[in-house]
């Protein structure tokens, strides 16, 4: 069965340069250890306390590709929230998991293209709309959690000082010819 | 001067087609960062095709296509075509129904499909279609990927519903203008995308 291989693709979807990027698929590999709050830097705690009436919270230790994190999941409206910070306790990304459906359309397109240009067939098995905090930014430390929570709502598209990106995990065969190439 | 080729009863017929996308994209929009987005689909193709009978008809031609939507260069490909149609004229209608097996080659990979569509073509200035009149053609296709089961994402891929405005020029040649509507099942959650699409075609045959 090593036709089929699980993929997470990340699309980076930036909102300022959508036609350039739209066949930007990256391969990311993501190893993930549960860890109580004690574990988890404090000023991400605070941050993530922030979310009243959550349901189910987790945290987590990610390593992804050598460098650490720490995330956070739970449940706030009624959505899948995903939180990481760097070992500092700073935000990097919020993630929301979100239906197909939800993405704009010219952007489900793209999107689309980008599948359809490197898989003979595909499967969705997650999709997350994810804000990056754009880290070039010097006041990188000085985010307010309330003025966070002010602004931020899942169904933006936009927020100052981050980045929109979807993050879609498939199931998929790749195409005969690609997968000659990345043996 | 008739060829040999033809006095067997083959033509040749030509076909350009400009398939026009608009997508909305409103929250770009909103952000003043871009205007709608579009994409271009054309087809150019060559086929001979022979007339068995009034009703029947065989054509075998290549295709070339060319798809560049949204991203930086093109997405072309190369088709081979098989095609019967079985036509009946009405009073005024003319119903057909064309069975099309298709070859596509694309720069990654290969896919295969067969295609089914109903078509229905009423004359719009009198009771015959002549040289220089207008014409209304209707028509619904079904999409179906023929490749194996482990290979596609569905086995009904896609649907297109079309409704087009044919100047008939000459015996030699026809125009169309439609508006279409076409849904597609893209990958294997069943997911359903729809998009309504603009058509130009140019037709012609000798």
């Amino acid at each position: 069965m090593e036709k089929y291989i699980g993929f997470i693709l990340v699309l980076l979807l930036a909102s300022k340069v959508l036609a350039q990027e739209s066949n930007s698929i990256g391969i990311k590999k993501e190893i993930e250890k549960g860890i109580g709050a004690s574990d988890f830097p404090p000023a991400g705690l605070l941050f993530v306390d922030a979310f009243k009436n959550k349901k189910r919270l987790r945290f987590y230790e990610q390593n992804t590709s050598g460098e650490l994190a720490f995330e956070s999941k739970f449940i706030y409206e009624g959505r899948k929230f995903s939180i990481e910070f760097d070992t500092l306790g700073l935000l990097t990304n919020v993630e929301v998991e979100m239906k197909w459906e939800e993405i704009e359309k010219a952007t489900r397109r793209r999107i689309q293209n980008g599948f359809d240009q490197h898989f003979e067939r595909y499967k969705l098995i997650k999709i997350q709309k994810k804000w990056v905090h754009e880290e070039e930014e010097d006041d990188f430390d000085q985010y307010d959690i309330e003025e966070f929570l002010a602004e931020f709502s899942p169904d933006r598209n936009k927020l100052d000082d981050f980045e929109l990106a979807y993050e879609i995990e498939i199931s998929g065969k790749r195409l005969e010819s690609q997968r000659k190439n990345i043996r | 001067m008739r060829s040999k080729f033809q006095e067997k009863g083959w033509k040749v017929n030509g076909k350009i087609l400009d398939d026009l996308y608009f997508l909305q994209d409103i929250a770009n929009r909103s952000e003043g960062l871009q205007t709608d987005l579009s994409f271009d689909q054309f087809e150019y193709s060559l086929t001979t095709a022979k007339s068995i009978s009034p009703f029947l008809n065989l054509a075998f031609g290549y295709l070339y296509g060319d798809v560049s939507p949204f991203s930086e260069g093109s997405n072309n490909e190369h088709r081979l075509v098989q095609q019967i149609t079985i036509s009946q004229l009405f009073t005024r209608t003319r119903l057909s129904e064309q069975i099309r097996v298709e070859e596509r080659f694309f720069g990654r990979g290969y896919r295969t499909r067969l295609r089914i569509k109903f078509a229905l073509e009423v004359p719009l200035e009198g009771i015959k279609l002549d040289p220089g009149e207008w014409y209304l053609v209707s028509s619904n296709e079904t999409l179906l990927d023929l490749r194996p089961r482990m290979q596609r994402n569905a086995f009904y891929t896609e649907n297109r519903m079309q409704v087009s405005f044919g100047k008939f020029a000459s015996n030699r040649n026809k125009t169309e203008y439609g508006i279409g509507y076409h849904l597609a099942r893209i990958n294997q959650n069943g997911l359903v995308e729809n998009y309504i699409y603009f058509r130009t075609g140019f037709y012609i045959s000798r």
